[in-house]
């Protein structure tokens, strides 16, 4: 073999894994912010939920293909090798997003929790109306902790521009009562009784 | 490659560092081991005694390396007593005559085979029967012909091997490592359909060999705590094997009750160490007080274990006049310890069941009693609390983490929320009628996820990892009814089929396999112990 420097290649190799996962992050948005945890053992993972139901999660294997040009990779070096990662990167970030949404999806209307708009447009009590549909917690302030909206700049872009009236404060005010009644009911049951 | 490998092994081990490994292949070899010293000296110049398929029996002493003129002179009174002295032993009838075998890993000089020679001349005359000579080059042989066939092949678990006994050996065992190791001797996770019965048979025993080899650099630095996690796993892998290939008990019970003599040796050891006032002195002194907490815990774990081990019908030469110590220094250790993981969790709930069961009802119910809110708090993020990593962090790695290392992980593991430890913690509690702690603790209980792993097949949760079988997640019920709880209780205790007849292994099991400290199984433990006083 050609002379090697095997420690440096798992140096480089360590930062460049690195830098590759922080570019997939960067891109998948609202994903990063999750708890994501490891399964140490076995192929299923079964979530025993506390009205009975059990929630099968299925597993699926999100990979992405590395594509490096010889010419490429001759004529313009770690430059290529960090583009072919980062557009890799991309392409793994949009697969894990399209599972990961498509996911919510089944298990927002397998409990209901789906709001079909039919085709009204953004507007603050369709706002309203979605955040009836969720469990709000409250922390140890009393502040609502607020579910986090992902949408698309477009319907972002649209409901920036939505003004609230009095009486739309008043309704989400009235929700937000209604949700803190709820939660000082779930919190009032987390104990052990007779 | 493969008999300089065991050659190797055979140069470096010591007189009782092979003996393990001497027991096994006597084993294989068609003998049954009647008695191995595990603890103190020689006993009237006997090591192990076993009997042929005929009914003759043996009685061996083992040396190492090479035998001289001036050994010869120096082991002369010993081999008297190896000769003439009967076997002592209430599995041989008294007045048996037996044969004398002495065993080296060298040679015999020629000068000192005439004067065994000369020896039994004398013998002879004196009716009694001639002393034989096992030298290093026929116990290579032997261990060649009866492990050397189920010496991994492939290149990447024969490497393993090497790796095992040229490694350092001062740490905890590396058990995903055995794990591999192991199953690439024993035919475990195979289609029993398509595999030959004599051949497990042969494989079983085999595989503690082999393992005794990838051992031997653990025993070089007499790291007993290591050696005995790599004996609970084969055991839980030789009885995985059993249950999987349907092999009757009479062919592998030998090779587990020489696994068990062994335990037993090596706990003795520990204590033994824990004796010399400057155990301490290991490594660098500057590093101890650090060092110290994590280790008491684990120690006082294994201690605890052989006591639970005991109890429930475990085989132990020393224990029974050792009692009191044990039960002082687990206590002892108590003061001092700490958990940085859910791994450390089992050792210390099993150091505070053996002193509430062995005098220390008080002492060993606060120890619980802390134990629970650990389990519990160490769980949710908060201002100065102390994360508790999850059960699948090596023992090594959650004691970095506590002392300030940064995760290497791309995507960091969180510590929080989940548990595999605290919904058993929580069960015993009730079970104790612990109602009042636990209801202060109920609003925190009721934010956690207790997973349990469920292999497709009962006897897979002997095995270290499973890639088959399901994560289950659970929750506590908001609100809980204490009646229903108590009823709980009731249901979940079950003991795994594989332990039945084997329930001194339990306690070790859940020291060596922290991932499946289970409700069903700790209240299993905990029934047992309970019917046991």
């Amino acid at each position: 073999m050609l002379p090697d420097f095997p420690s440096v290649r798992r140096q480089v190799s360590d930062i460049l894994e690195k830098w590759f996962y922080k570019r997939v992050s960067q891109r998948t948005g609202v994903l990063q912010e999750m708890r994501a945890r490891p399964l140490h053992e076995g192929h299923k993972l079964e979530f025993h939920r506390l009205d009975g139901s059990v929630d099968h999660v299925p597993m699926k294997r999100v990979g992405s293909r590395l594509e490096l040009k010889l010419d490429d990779f001759r004529d313009r070096g770690f430059q290529a090798v960090l583009e072919a990662l980062d557009k890799t990167a991309a392409h793994l970030a949009e697969k894990q997003s399209e599972f990961f949404f498509k996911r919510l999806e089944e298990v927002c209307d397998e409990s209901g929790q789906t709001l079909d708009a039919q085709g009204r447009p953004p507007s603050f009590d369709l706002l309203i109306e979605l955040l009836n549909t969720v469990d709000i917690d409250f922390d140890d302030r009393g502040r609502p902790l607020l579910p986090t909206l992902i949408s698309s700049p477009a319907v972002r872009e649209s409901f920036n521009q939505v003004d609230i009236t009095e009486e739309q404060r008043k309704r989400l005010e009235q929700v937000i009562e209604e949700k803190r009644a709820a939660w000082r009911d779930r919190e009032s049951n987390r104990r052990l009784v007779d | 490659m493969t008999a300089r490998a065991i050659e190797d092994w055979l140069t470096k081990a010591s007189e009782r560092s092979y003996q393990a490994a001497f027991c096994h292949l006597l084993n294989a070899m068609g003998y049954s081991v009647i008695h191995s010293t595990t603890h103190g000296p020689t006993e009237e110049g006997k090591d192990v005694i076993a009997r042929n398929s005929q009914g003759t029996v043996y009685a061996i002493q083992l040396k190492r390396g090479n035998i001289n003129v001036s050994d010869w002179r120096s082991i002369k009174p010993e081999m008297e007593e190896l000769t003439e002295l009967p076997v002592n032993h209430p599995s041989v009838k008294p007045g048996t005559r037996h044969v004398p075998l002495l065993v080296t890993t060298g040679y015999i000089h020629e000068n000192v085979a005439s004067r065994i020679a000369g020896m039994n001349r004398q013998l002879a005359a004196r009716r009694f029967k001639k002393l034989i000579t096992w030298t290093g080059s026929e116990l290579l042989m032997s261990f060649i012909e009866h492990s050397g066939g189920f010496l991994p092949q492939p290149l990447p678990d024969f490497h393993r091997l090497l790796g095992f006994m040229i490694a350092k050996g001062d740490g905890p065992l590396d058990k995903p490592g055995f794990d591999l190791l192991i199953r690439s001797v024993l035919p475990v996770g195979r289609d029993p359909r398509n595999t030959n019965r004599n051949t497990v048979i042969r494989a079983i025993t085999a595989s503690a060999i082999i393992g005794e080899y990838a051992l031997g650099a653990y025993d070089r630095m007499l790291n007993s705590y290591a050696k005995i996690e790599a004996y609970v796993m084969l055991f839980c892998y030789i009885r995985a094997t059993a249950i999987a290939h349907r092999i009757p008990e009479k062919d592998w019970k030998p090779s587990v009750e020489l696994l068990e003599s062994t335990v037993d040796g090596c706990v003795g050891k520990l204590m033994e160490e824990l004796r010399q006032p400057h155990y301490f002195g290991q490594g660098d002194p500057l590093t101890e007080p650090v060092v110290a907490p994590y280790r008491n815990t684990v120690l006082g774990g294994v201690l605890s274990a052989h006591g639970i081990w005991y109890k429930l019908g475990g085989p132990s030469e020393w224990y029974a006049d050792s009692r009191d110590k044990v039960v002082d220094t687990v206590a002892s250790l108590s003061k001092n310890s700490a958990i940085p993981s859910e791994a450390f969790i089992p050792p210390r709930f099993l150091s505070s069941t053996y002193l509430r069961h062995n005098g220390h009802v008080r002492l060993g119910q606060n120890m619980f009693n802390e134990l629970l809110h650990i389990a519990i708090l160490r769980k949710h993020k908060g201002p100065g609390v102390m994360p508790l990593w999850g059960v699948y962090v090596p023992l090594e790695e959650a004691i970095l983490r506590e002392l300030g290392k940064h995760q290497q992980s791309v995507s960091p593991e969180p510590w929080e929320i989940e548990t595999s430890t605290g919904h058993s913690l929580l069960v015993v509690a009730a079970s104790r009628l612990m109602r009042r702690e636990l209801q202060s603790l109920w609003h925190a209980i009721t934010n956690l996820h207790f997973a349990e792993f469920v292999p497709d097949r009962g006897y897979e949760n002997l095995l270290w990892n499973n890639k088959r079988g399901k994560m289950v997640q659970t929750v506590a019920r908001q609100p809980q009814s204490w009646e229903q709880l108590l009823q709980e209780v009731r249901t979940s205790e079950k003991l795994p089929h594989h332990f039945k007849g084997y329930e001194h292994w339990i306690p070790y099991y859940l020291t060596v396999y922290p991932q499946r400290f289970s409700p069903s199984i700790v209240l299993a433990l905990e029934r047992l112990m309970n019917a046991s006083d």
